[in-house]
């Protein structure tokens, strides 16, 4: 039986990406230094950002990016309510449309994280 | 001082390797379901019970990311046609499979001789929603005694699944898990979920659950030759 060994949390893989793409982005702008990375993290999303910059820091060392500061901007969660289509906001645990009282929703905002832009020197 | 756009999606990393691991396994014609839930839940009985369910009838490969004994290791590699272990075992910081785990695994994995791969998760109902591995179903476990509110305090993992289990139902009698309004917080996050009341220590309901995933198998090979 092959046994594979990994150590990892999954803020690990997703800062390897982030520091790939900012890496990447900074080159193309042929720049010498980055200085911030601002992010947007939706509300939903299972991203513990402490923990994203901890490893950022340590997976940027001797690079351009070294020194970066992450900024976190929360995107909020937004649904849309699958009787009405009424699109609302929830209120803590409480996923009720407050147009028609139906239950049922879908979420179209509140899970992403992406990169949304760099400042460089 | 000067600020560059991006807007790029940090998860298209992981989709991507996701996307090719899903492309080997259309190309072997192996049906792949990656099996979610809290520790404790069931996860490795329910794997035991589906393995022997399919018995002469289906070829399994079990990838293993959470193993709570070699013991229950040992079981499976015994019944399952090949297992590859993910060592999450002796690291409690790992919290989730990623697709590019999931990858090495494949290469270990005799996928032509498959007909279905069953990915056991790492026990968590947080960390392993947002990683797709290249699966083609998720399924989620959840049991009696954990309360039937996890689908309200976890949201997401309820919102994506397409098959929701209800394991431990001998245990009813003994604990406050109201079935009904659970199966209905789930469908009101997401009317697709297909739902199976189970007992892995009884057997209950295992059948029914076998005989529809043996359809499910049988309609993914139909898919595949048509396309």
């Amino acid at each position: 039986m092959a046994v594979l060994d990994f150590i990892r949390m999954h803020e690990l893989a997703i800062t390897e990406n982030i520091v790939a793409i900012s890496l990447n982005k900074a080159k193309e702008a042929q720049a010498k230094k980055i200085s911030s990375v601002n992010l947007i993290i939706g509300e939903l999303s299972g991203f513990a950002p402490e923990c994203i910059q901890l490893y950022f820091d340590a997976l940027s060392r001797n690079t351009i990016a070294q020194g970066a500061t992450l900024n976190f901007e929360s995107a909020p969660v937004r649904l849309r309510c699958r009787n009405c289509t009424a699109v609302f906001r929830p209120q803590a645990d409480e996923w009720t449309c407050p147009e028609c009282h139906s239950p049922g929703a879908e979420i179209i905002e509140g899970r992403e994280l992406y990169i949304k832009s760099l400042e460089v020197e | 001082m000067r600020e560059i756009k991006v807007v790029q999606n940090i998860l298209e990393i992981n989709q991507a390797a996701a996307d090719q691991n899903r492309q080997r396994l259309d190309g072997n014609g192996v049906l792949t379901i990656n099996v979610m839930s809290s520790p404790g839940a069931g996860k490795t009985s329910f794997l035991l019970q589906t393995i022997s369910g399919l018995k002469d009838k289906a070829k399994i490969g079990v990838v293993e990311g959470d193993v709570s004994s070699t013991v229950d290791a040992e079981k499976v590699a015994d019944t399952a046609a090949a297992v590859v272990q993910i060592n999450t075992r002796k690291m409690p910081e790992s919290c989730s499979l990623i697709a590019d785990m999931v990858t090495l695994a494949l290469k270990d994995m005799p996928l032509e001789e498959l007909d279905l791969l069953l990915i056991e998760n790492v026990g968590n109902l947080i960390c392993p929603s947002e990683f797709a591995l290249g699966e083609h179903k998720r399924l989620v476990i959840s049991s009696l005694p954990e309360g039937d509110d996890k689908p309200i305090k976890y949201p997401l993992i309820f919102t994506d699944a397409d098959i929701v289990i209800i394991n431990k139902l001998d245990l009813q009698p003994y604990v406050n898990f109201d079935i009904a309004a659970f199966r209905r917080t789930v469908t009101e996050l997401n009317p697709r979920a297909r739902f199976f009341e189970i007992s892995c220590s009884t057997g209950e309901g295992i059948e029914n659950w076998c005989s529809w995933l043996l359809g499910e198998i049988d309609s993914y090979k139909q898919r595949l030759k048509a396309s």
